[in-house]
Formats: C-alpha cells, sequence, structure tokens
C-alpha cells in the first residue's frame, strides 16, 4: 500500500507542477503581446516537453503498477480520426 | 456521428496553435447530431451564459470514474506543412491514458478546445468520434501520429 501511495503522490506532485505551468501560461498570455508570448513560448518548450512527459511518466508507473495485480487487463485503444477543415456536413445551418 | 468541426473555429486553429495556446481534451458522454454542433451555438466556447457548447442539453461531459480532461502544451503539439499533400497539420504528440474507468461511463466523442483556463474564454475546434463502453480497463486515445488530429488546406 505504501507503494501505492507513493505513486499516487508522484502523479499529484506531477501534475501539480504541470497545473502551475498552465497558470503561469494562462497569466503571461493575457498580459503579454503575441510576440511576446510566442517568444516566452519558444523560450519554454523544453520544459513544457519535460513537464508532460513527468505527468505521463508517474501515470503509466501506478498505472502498471495497479496492473499488476489485476488480472485481464487489456487497454482499449482508441484511434482517434483526421478532421478535415474543409469538410462539409449536410444539414441545415442554423445562423444561414 | 461524424468528426466535425465548429464552422466558427474553421481556419483558426492555425493562429491558435501558432501563437502558442494550449489545448484541452474534454471526454464527452452526449454530443448533439453533426448538423447541430457544427453551427447551432450561440457562443463557441465551452461554456458561460447559458451559450456554450457544454450549456446545450444535447453535450453532456463525462466526468464519471477516472474520465478527466486532458491539457495538449503547445510544445507537445506538432504545427506542420506537409508538403507532399499541400496541407497543414496539427498533431497531438502524446496520447491520452485513462486508467481503470469503470463500467457504465461510458464516452462517444472527444471535444477539444483551445485551453485557456476558463470554460468561459476555452473556444471549442471541435468533436472527435472516440465511442468507449467502459469495463474497468484502461482507455487510450491514440493520436495519429502521421496525419494529426486536423488538416486544412
Amino acid at each position: 500500500m505504501a507503494e501505492v501511495q507513493g505513486l499516487q503522490d508522484a502523479v499529484v506532485a506531477a501534475e501539480d507542477v504541470l497545473a502551475a505551468l498552465l497558470v503561469t501560461r494562462r497569466a503571461n498570455r493575457l498580459v503579454m503581446t503575441k510576440v511576446a508570448f510566442r517568444e516566452y513560448n519558444e523560450a519554454t518548450r523544453t520544459l513544457q516537453v519535460d513537464i508532460q512527459k513527468e505527468v505521463m511518466n508517474a501515470a503509466r508507473k501506478l498505472r502498471d503498477h495497479l496492473n499488476a495485480g489485476r488480472e485481464n487487463v487489456a487497454t482499449q485503444v482508441i484511434s482517434v480520426g483526421t478532421l478535415d477543415e474543409g469538410n462539409r456536413i449536410t444539414g441545415v445551418s442554423l445562423d444561414g | 456521428m461524424g468528426d466535425v468541426a465548429l464552422n466558427d473555429s474553421k481556419g483558426r486553429l492555425a493562429e491558435i496553435i501558432d501563437d502558442g495556446a494550449d489545448l484541452i481534451v474534454v471526454p464527452m458522454s452526449l454530443i448533439e447530431a453533426d448538423a447541430t454542433f457544427q453551427d447551432g451555438y450561440v457562443s463557441v466556447f465551452l461554456a458561460g451564459g447559458g451559450n456554450g457548447i457544454l450549456d446545450a442539453a444535447g453535450n453532456t461531459e463525462q466526468t464519471g470514474s477516472t474520465w478527466a480532461r486532458k491539457v495538449h502544451t503547445n510544445a507537445n503539439i506538432t504545427s506542420v506543412v506537409d508538403d507532399s499533400a499541400n496541407l497543414w497539420r496539427i498533431i497531438l504528440d502524446n496520447d491520452d491514458i485513462w486508467t481503470a474507468v469503470a463500467s457504465s461511463n461510458d464516452v462517444v466523442s472527444l471535444v477539444i478546445a483551445e485551453d485557456t483556463g476558463s470554460d468561459a474564454t476555452r473556444r471549442v475546434i471541435g468533436s472527435w468520434i472516440f465511442a468507449v463502453t467502459t469495463d474497468g480497463n484502461d482507455v487510450q486515445a491514440n493520436y495519429d501520429q502521421t496525419n494529426g488530429i486536423w488538416t486544412a488546406a
């Protein structure tokens, strides 16, 4: 149980770091010019990737640990399609 | 039901991503018919003032069991011109995984929006088919790493 708790804590900690990053990014986006935010975004690309990777890794470790104790675990992998912006759907437009 | 873009958001995703925005993925247990979804709302945002996408009776976010929204930060989104097909593509670099989703928490689609911190300003891009009958196992959204989630000519 202690091991599970530790892994859960690691997930929460990683998600907290991501949440803090998002708060900072959103705050900066509100006050920065478009050009300044683009530069800030470029300057923090590695940080963003590292933080998102850490969230995924922590979640995977917890999942793998939990799955080791579950029988017949089978992840449902569902492919998400590619949406073509030019697609037209037959229907009645409500706004003409 | 198909993959359907909000008409108001067509042509905007390129600018949104190139300006450094993040995207948020919202699991949905109920989604309206394509023709209604694509242009049937007063607001193009997730929620607010009773006019947003989630405010409509025909759209319901799935929050049961371990379902949760997933944020993809800008650096984890590839925005690329595909010269071979004369297309521009948006690719989500990382799959999303929901662990041990209990039965009777089904989803039918994923709505993807620009992430701004508030549903009142989260601009919805579209809805992607994601039909899952949950059974206690993990669920993984597998994003196409070649064609992406979005193309524009």
